[in-house]
């Protein structure tokens, strides 16, 4: 690696490192057992070194010395992933990307922007807004992540019931493949397959992403906030497959099972001062020994059923004030009791705050973890039922229902358990992503909507993929021919 | 010596100097395209493809609004199936209702819908097909997925050159009740475009437009449909963002005819194509690219070196033939 190091140092002008505590910050993402690791004093594999280029040739040539060296690449965004995507299970590079930090000026007409694969979410959103353009993409991690992670995992926004996941946003892409040649993908109209959607969610495994050329919308000039209460889940995604049927486009769609709705459920402010001050230390307390025992919380919390339905619509504020009302008349006509704008305007700009209530799971010395699918709606109670009825003894169950559109819709299951002893946890979580991808799967769920499948699905992955799995792999030796993209993720 | 025709076995027959194929199942198509690659032989040359064996007409999954359907299925037989449950295809190009399933979803042009706000999205929530190299691939469940690259793209819209599609579920909406015109006026087509756009991007979906540029003025017919509400509340909304861009209403409309092919052509070289004056009928109406009618030259860049590339390596002997 010392004689890399050199080398690399000559193509990217010095900016690479090999000091242990670089190293340390690139040998993780945000994968919930990483983060146990972490709270243990453990550390996943490092990367051998970490390398700043700043331009796409620059790219290239590293690609090119790494394939000559047979030295693992792991292009890394800003490590907010949580299915382990960025550890360097070879060592290797890490192959940072945030010195492509551009934004181009927008272009009015075909209402598009270039952007650098290295710019944070939030900073892109931020400037768009100044100009008065947005690209309706908010992932809850939009403070922490950049646009060559969403490329990576095909992220998806709180908005993308309207505009779409990352994938719809997406005009063309530009890029080094593992073979050190750089690309560019066409915008419509081609011929030929769609390389864009080829080579996205490839999560390093196949090519590296420098830019893209992204859709952007004027910022709506207002937004409609509504919440409603059902006696039970069926009725709340009945109002949500009714709402979108009836041609309304939420911006926004969410819906809280009973354990989520208590989970996330607001205190009232003169509640909340006392709860921030004692609430840890009584979860810590009483909390996590009550996780220890799911099959007695899981019959509590079977008593509960009422949910949250939660719909934001934006844009010409006629137009948002329209939809607003019709989603409503839809909802009460299917026995909801309408709270109106405040508890859906609450759960909007606390929308993020769910990663640190996850922390505050954490420090408790609990683990919580959480997995996504999507699955078309004839299919969505049954995955919702068997995911909770597999998973009710393995753990505390909470489940969030959205990116919904007419033809089905996303479930995060968030599961919650005691901590305890390393190999029994560690045991424990290889089980519980078993039962439930098993339990999702087999009730007519994919295998995952935005989170991606690393390290953690790539089993689940692979067997769901079939015999597809050879068209996967003539990829793979297409592209990156030496195998030193990522390895190990996506099962390559 | 053994012949194409025998090679290719029981779902093969002659057809004048070449042969024609009738494979029923994803085994036997397969079974072609090893025949076809190991005799050097090609689609379209040697061997005409039928794909009518693969003709399931499946159940419509009411609830998700989708009906699975084989690639050999007249795209006319699905919707009169939908239309028995009130749903339907919705508001394609005219020439897709002369297509089987397959042909569309693998249609460049047709392969896609247009959502709110003017996105585009396949008209496949699913596909299954196999690829040149025999091998088979289907795309995930679920309305959208983070399950690596999308290996549907191989076949959605790709005009058949990795692979062939066998089959398809097929996006529905709801029948609609409603249908409504209006016409509008702009000072040139440049202004009516961009109202177009600024439409779509506020939400407004256009089933069917019709512009019509002449002595430095521009006329723009748009035709929606759906629900009544959702009509009446789109009708407005358009008329907000028409206003704001210098249009004036001019009436309900009188759904005018544009002859000439269909094309799928991005707005700057409809743009261009308007400057000089005509009429164009526009289909599929996204931010990305519309399908029109009237306009003479269709542009498309060469394909992209990763294209062939990818043709190399699923179809190095060229069995699927020269296809578009």
């Amino acid at each position: 690696m010392v004689d890399a190091a050199g080398a690399l140092a000559a193509l990217v002008h010095g900016r690479v490192s090999t000091r242990a505590l670089d190293r340390l910050a690139y040998s993780r993402d945000m994968w919930p057992l990483a983060t146990w690791w972490f709270q243990q004093g453990r550390v996943p594999p490092p990367p051998d070194a970490v390398v700043w280029p700043g331009s796409d040739d620059e790219v290239a040539q590293v690609i090119r010395l790494a394939r000559e060296r047979r030295l693992a690449v792991i292009p890394f965004g800003a490590g907010s992933g949580l299915c382990g995507g960025t550890i360097a299970t070879a060592g290797g590079l890490a192959l940072d990307l945030k010195r492509f930090d551009t934004i181009g000026p927008v272009d009015p007409q075909r209402r598009c922007v270039d952007v650098g694969a290295g710019v944070l979410g939030e900073t892109l959103e931020r400037r768009l807004a100044a100009r008065g353009w947005t690209m309706g993409h908010l992932p809850s991690s939009l403070a922490m992540s950049t646009v060559g992670g969403w490329l990576a995992t095909r992220s998806a926004g709180l908005l993308s019931s309207r505009y779409g996941k990352l994938e719809d946003l997406v005009l063309s892409v530009r890029g080094v493949l593992g073979t050190g040649e750089r690309f560019e993908t066409p915008e419509r109209p081609f011929l030929g397959p769609d390389l864009a959607q080829l080579l996205m969610g490839s999560e390093g495994a196949l090519c590296t992403f420098t830019s893209a050329r992204l859709r952007v919308h004027p910022r709506p000039e207002a937004r409609a906030f509504r919440a409603f209460d059902f006696q039970t889940v069926e009725r709340g995604l009945a109002a949500v497959r009714r709402v979108l049927r009836e041609g309304l486009r939420p911006a926004a769609v969410h819906l809280a099972d009973p354990s989520a709705l208590a989970f996330h459920a607001q205190p009232l402010e003169a509640r909340a001062r006392v709860a921030a001050a004692f609430l840890p230390a009584l979860f810590t307390q009483v909390g996590t020994r009550l996780l220890s025992w799911p099959r007695l919380l899981g019959p509590l919390a079977r008593l509960a059923t009422r949910c949250r339905l939660v719909f934001v619509f934006e844009g010409d504020p006629g137009h948002a004030d329209a939809e607003d009302r019709a989603a409503a008349a839809a909802c009460l006509s299917l026995g909801a009791n309408d709270l109106g704008e405040g508890p859906a305007r609450a759960w909007f700009q606390e929308r993020n705050d769910a990663a640190f209530r996850h922390a505050r799971v954490f420090r408790s010395g609990a683990l919580i973890d959480t997995l996504e699918v999507s699955a078309p709606w004839e299919h969505v109670l049954d995955v919702y039922q068997r995911v909770r009825a597999v998973m009710g003894a393995l753990a505390v169950v909470l489940c969030e229902f959205g990116h919904a559109t007419a033809d089905g819709c996303s479930l995060s299951f968030h599961f919650i358990t005691a901590g305890g002893p390393r190999d029994e946890v560690e045991a424990s979580a290889e089980q519980r992503w078993r039962a439930a991808l098993g339990a999702a799967t087999s009730a007519g769920a994919n295998v995952s909507h935005h989170h991606g499948i690393g390290l953690v699905k790539r089993r689940a992955y692979q067997d769901a993929l079939g015999e597809g799995r050879h068209a996967l792999a003539a990829l793979k030796r297409l592209f990156d021919p030496d195998g030193i993209m990522n390895p190990g993720k996506l099962g390559l | 010596m053994t012949t194409l025709l025998d090679s290719l076995g029981s779902v093969a027959s002659p057809l004048g100097p070449g042969v024609v194929v009738r494979p029923r199942t994803e085994r036997e198509l397969a079974h072609v395209l090893m025949v076809l690659k190991e005799r050097g032989a090609s689609l379209g040359v040697e061997v005409t493809l039928d794909r009518a064996g693969f003709a399931h007409l499946g159940q419509v999954h009411e609830a998700s609004m989708t009906i699975e359907a084989g690639a050999g299925v007249a795209v006319s037989d699905v919707e009169a199936k939908a239309n028995a449950l009130r749903l339907s295809l919705g508001a394609l190009p005219p020439a897709a209702w002369r297509l089987d399933v397959g042909a569309l979803v693998e249609s460049p042009t047709q392969a896609f819908r247009v959502v709110v706000p003017g996105r585009l999205e396949p008209l496949a929530a699913r596909v299954t097909g196999v690829l040149a190299d025999g091998r088979r691939v289907a795309s995930p469940p679920g309305p959208r997925h983070a399950t690596g690259p999308d290996l549907a793209s191989l076949l959605l819209g790709a005009g058949g050159v990795v692979g062939l599609v066998t089959s398809a579920t097929l996006r529905l909406v709801p029948l609609h009740e409603h249908e409504q015109r209006r016409t509008f006026s702009f000072s040139n087509s440049v202004p009516a475009l961009e109202a177009l756009r600024e439409a779509l991007s506020a939400g407004v979906l256009l089933s069917r437009v019709v512009v019509r540029s002449r002595a430095g003025r521009a006329l723009v017919e748009i035709t929606l449909r759906g629900a009544a509400a959702q009509v009446d509340r789109e009708l407005q909304l358009f008329g907000r963002v028409a206003e704001r861009g210098g249009g004036r209403f001019e009436g309900q409309g009188q759904e005018l005819p544009v002859d000439g092919d269909e094309a799928e052509v991005s707005w700057a070289a409809l743009a261009r194509a308007l400057s000089v004056g005509g009429a164009v009928e526009l289909y599929r109406v996204s931010l990305s690219s519309v399908v029109a009618r009237g306009v003479a030259v269709a542009e498309f860049d060469p394909p992209s070196p990763l294209t062939a590339a990818l043709r190399a390596a699923f179809d190095p002997t060229r069995a699927l033939g020269s296809r578009s």
